[in-house]
């Protein structure tokens, strides 16, 4: 096996890997959610790429359905996705947050300059490391607010608030989504 | 050609008109959780297909970048799972399974009159009943998951079961 199908055999252990270590248990249903958006916006963004012929992928698994990556838009970047929104400093300063949200894509542009230059995993066409920086911080931060939406974080938020929060859900006190849903749901 | 992206798209906006009407807007991360799980399974239960040269779609949207049904993975199945979801929230088992079996046996005769009269699809080693088996698995499970991310919306429905 060469180096190439090392590289994308490794990746989906070490993600589940990483997922399990970085992720706390009481908040697997949110890194759930954050890798299922994830892949819904990497899967459609993946295809515009190849599709335009920006970006080509030599070495990949399922060669004769797709060429896309399946490894990196299904398994890697969705993972690095639900690491990113669970472990968001989401009441640090302003300064911390936007150097959180400056090393993902940092860290993970770098990650790919090797690989693009020394391995046939991927090939850059009308594509440059600028452009993998930004549309990657694009897709964390877009990922983020729908995270942020969707669990209804905000900065004065803390752990006791949400428990609270899911509490008063689950009575249906507080006449919110719940008590919407199951009115409809009696009629 | 025309016949096929209108059938596709038809079918697209009939779905879509069916979940607005059904869908209150109180429920809209409930509806986002299955059609996001559904479009996951199916992105790779779609490429697995293809891989496996079980079906082909001469037909598709981005014809280069890929060669699986990219509509009906990424936008038909999920709009059915929504719709399904819809429909059988707070019921006892026994009813969602009746309901993924209508539900199967509709996609089943939609992607079958696909197969017949578009070249959208073609089955090499693949059949309408595959199709059926595939989605009567898929759509309670896509609920079940969608259930599990978001507990509230079973406990919610379960409070009120209805038969």
């Amino acid at each position: 096996m060469n180096m190439e199908r090392w590289i994308e055999c490794a990746v989906w252990p070490l993600s589940m890997a990483l997922l399990v270590w970085l992720v706390p248990r009481h908040r697997r249903r949110e890194a759930a959610l954050s890798v299922i958006f994830m892949q819904f916006l990497a899967w459609i963004f993946g295809l515009i790429v190849v599709e335009l012929h920006l970006l080509s992928y030599p070495v990949r698994i399922f060669t004769e359905a797709t060429r896309t990556n399946l490894t990196f838009e299904y398994c890697a970047l969705p993972t690095v996705s639900a690491i990113y929104n669970v472990r968001y400093p989401a009441k640090g300063r302003f300064w911390l947050r936007a150097a959180y949200a400056a090393a993902f894509p940092t860290v993970l542009a770098a990650a790919e300059w090797p690989i693009a230059t020394y391995t046939d995993l991927l090939e850059y066409e009308r594509w440059n490391l600028g452009m993998t920086w930004l549309s990657e911080f694009a897709v964390l931060q877009a990922c983020y607010r729908f995270y942020k939406w969707f669990f209804r974080v905000s900065a004065s938020s803390s752990k006791t608030a949400r428990a609270k929060r899911m509490a008063v859900d689950t009575t249906g006190q507080n006449g919110g989504e719940c008590q919407a849903a199951g009115e409809v749901g009696d009629g | 050609m025309l016949t096929e992206w209108l059938w596709m798209g038809g079918s697209f906006l009939l779905l879509l008109m069916l979940i607005i009407r059904q869908a209150p807007f109180g429920r809209l991360r409930e509806m986002w959780t299955v059609l996001l799980t559904m479009q996951g399974i199916k992105w790779l239960v779609g490429a697995l297909k293809v891989e496996f040269g079980l079906e082909a779609f001469p037909v598709r949207l981005f014809p280069y970048a890929t060669h699986q049904d990219f509509a009906t993975d990424f936008a038909i199945c999920p709009c059915i799972a929504v719709l399904y979801a819809l429909l059988v929230r707070g019921r006892t088992m026994r009813v969602r399974l009746l309901h993924a079996a209508c539900f199967a046996a509709a996609y089943a005769l939609w992607s079958w009159t696909m197969t017949r009269w578009t070249t959208l699809q073609v089955h090499l080693r693949w059949s309408s009943w595959f199709d059926f088996a595939l989605v009567l698995v898929l759509l309670p499970l896509a609920v079940r998951i969608a259930e599990w991310i978001v507990p509230e919306t079973r406990q919610a429905g379960s409070a009120e079961t209805r038969p």
